[in-house]
């Protein structure tokens, strides 16, 4: 069973993302994607400027609360989106597009990382 | 005017979650095949002198039972959520947002999160329900 390795103590955002992104881990239809990334995402909540990191290392995956420094990727959304695009009602293109995702970085990378969190 | 938190107080939630189209509409899928009740510890502090327990079992956008509980340990709740009466308090207001509370930390939330994704509307129509009706508060 694979499982995410937290780094110190985790916020709110990370605490509710945590169970999802494990979930993930251990569907391997989204494990043979997931391990193939190398890179980082710092992902932040809109409304309560709350930030997580995703560490991707082929197969490792670290979550850490806050922010790094030059992550491979980073996005900016509120809540609702992140349900939204979670449980597959939302293409994050389109959501990018609409301006409900801010993003920075490499923006394929970022494509592949957010799976993580999607739980349909 | 209910004081929350109390039976009372229960009571006019339950009425007012039943009532809410919103609550209806979107939380037509809610514990459809899975159970979806909560349990709120409400820890004390700013004007509650002690640890209360609030039991919610929603099921397909009805609230099916709203009470207080005086023993947790015989529940065993889908979702369970913990916070001091002084951060429920603004939520209960309406002044503060519940899922950003849950995202801050303030509140710590257990269960299948992934549930809660799939219905946030439903989340935030019940978090909307709770400050629809006028309650009074303890220390105010």
């Amino acid at each position: 069973m694979q499982t995410i390795r937290v780094i110190g103590e985790l916020n709110g955002l990370g605490s509710f993302l945590l169970p999802i992104m494990e979930n993930n881990l251990n569907n391997p239809e989204r494990w043979k994607g997931l391990k193939q990334i190398k890179g980082s995402l710092v992902a932040t909540e809109r409304d309560s400027s709350v930030s997580i990191t995703i560490f991707f290392d082929n197969g490792n995956i670290q979550l850490q609360s806050g922010t790094i420094d030059k992550p491979s990727a980073s996005l900016t959304s509120d809540f609702d989106t992140v349900a939204a695009y979670s449980c597959g009602e939302l293409n994050p293109i389109v959501g990018v597009l609409k301006g409900k995702i801010s993003v920075r970085g490499n923006l394929l990378k970022l494509l592949k990382m957010v799976k993580l969190v999607r739980s349909d | 005017m209910a004081l929350y938190p109390s039976q009372e107080w229960c009571d006019a939630w339950k009425n007012a979650m039943n009532n809410d189209p919103a609550c209806a509409e979107t939380g037509k899928n809610w514990s459809f095949d899975y159970p979806g009740d909560f349990l709120f510890e409400i820890v004390p502090g700013s004007g509650l002198d002690k640890t209360h327990y609030l039991y919610a079992d929603i099921k397909g956008g009805k609230c099916l039972e709203l009470k207080m509980i005086d023993d947790p340990r015989n529940i065993q709740p889908a979702f369970y959520v913990v916070g001091t009466y002084g951060d429920f308090k603004p939520v209960v207001k309406g002044e503060k947002d519940f899922i950003e509370g849950v995202v801050r930390g303030i509140f710590k939330l257990r269960g299948d999160t992934s549930k809660i994704m799939r219905n946030a509307k439903f989340i935030r129509a019940v978090s909307a329900s709770i400050s629809s009706f006028r309650s009074e508060y303890l220390g105010e």
